[in-house]
């Protein structure tokens, strides 16, 4: 009886040990909870809104990830082309209003004067807008920026193909690479 | 034209009186071999060639790329792929890169300038496992997807399995 016991003590123990190595080892696949910011980035980084850099900059961080680095888009994503096609929603009622609405300028972690100035970067005809842009844009502003940017679309992709239908009514060739 | 002739022959002559032909040789021969060995000796910096995986073409890039302490890898959340056959922009064999992807700042140690890094995932072979990495400093919550980094961007490869990250320099925020 007694050697059955220790027999049973013993494959506990042997159990127990293995699988505390076991979760041991499996520990050593999650970051260490005493991580530390890398050498160099102790400081906590300037808020995007406060550095300043260039819109091109701007675009880098806050746009190109989805909208690709000249804003060809990635359709398997959902994320339309913008290259020689944006500029075309000025063309149309609502078109404007919805370069400031659209969820991923009105909600950029940019404050309203460089995301006018980001938006004109973009739709100025040597930028990626190129000709789409109409000859008489007038460049957005940080005041209308403010005063459309926090209301945002209840149905926003029925708004969008809206827009599209309007431009198809002017016969505007659809380039955006979405199925509309 | 006979001066040229004399000149020339005179002095030939002098070298081949003063110098000895299988000298030449044997020291040319000798400085072949000096001259091959000669890089393999000197004390040349090679900590460019150590971080050849992300070579960027840029002077100071201090750090190892096997390591979470990496600058470049200041908001990196994931199995880096330097460590899963990798390299900091590169994935490994036999995975995609995700076409979309998220981009922040780090700022390099060795000049003090915050530099634009693409955190791209490398997709469909299962996870790499291997130097898990949390690094938050330039991530925002989720609310702001397009600058998380707890999302999978795999959803962007033909297969939507994550098997590591990379960090790749787009260039100096200014």
């Amino acid at each position: 009886m007694s050697w059955r016991l220790n027999l049973k003590t013993g494959l506990t123990v042997v159990t127990l040990s293995l699988s505390l190595w076991h979760s041991q080892a499996m520990a050593r696949a999650y970051p260490s909870p005493e991580q530390t910011p890398a050498p160099g980035n102790e400081q906590p980084q300037t808020p995007l809104h406060q550095a300043n850099y260039q819109d091109a900059v701007n675009y880098q961080l806050q746009c190109l990830g989805c909208h690709l680095g000249n804003g060809e888009g990635s359709v398997r994503n959902d994320t339309p082309r913008m290259t020689d096609f944006v500029g075309n929603f000025l063309r149309v009622e609502g078109g404007r209003e919805f370069l400031i609405r659209v969820p991923g300028v009105a909600q950029a972690a940019l404050n309203n004067d460089q995301l006018a100035s980001l938006l004109n970067w973009i739709l100025t005809d040597s930028g990626m807008a190129g000709n789409s842009t109409p000859r008489d844009f007038m460049p957005y502003t940080g005041d209308e920026i403010a005063q459309v940017r926090h209301k945002s679309y209840v149905n926003l992709p029925g708004v969008r193909s809206d827009l599209i239908a309007r431009m198809k009514q002017q016969g505007i060739a659809i380039t955006d690479g979405m199925p509309n | 034209m006979k001066f040229l002739d004399r000149l020339f022959e005179r002095s030939s002559r002098k070298v081949a009186n003063t110098t000895s032909r299988r000298k030449a040789l044997g020291r040319l021969g000798s400085y072949l071999v000096a001259g091959t060995a000669l890089p393999l000796l000197l004390p040349i910096d090679r900590t460019g060639k150590a971080h050849a995986a992300g070579a960027t073409g840029m002077a100071g890039d201090p750090g190892d790329p096997n390591s979470c302490d990496y600058w470049r890898y200041c908001s990196v959340d994931g199995f880096l792929c330097t460590c899963c056959g990798g390299t900091t922009t590169k994935c490994p064999p036999g995975t995609d890169v995700s076409e979309v992807t998220w981009v922040g700042t780090c700022r390099n140690p060795a000049d003090g300038r915050d530099y634009i890094i693409s955190y791209n995932d490398c997709c469909g072979k299962q996870s790499c496992g291997r130097c898990a990495c949390t690094r938050n400093d330039s991530e925002e919550p989720m609310y702001r997807p397009f600058n998380n980094n707890d999302i999978n961007w795999c959803l962007g490869a033909k297969a939507n399995v994550y098997n590591c990250t990379i960090a790749v320099i787009r260039g100096v925020a200014s």
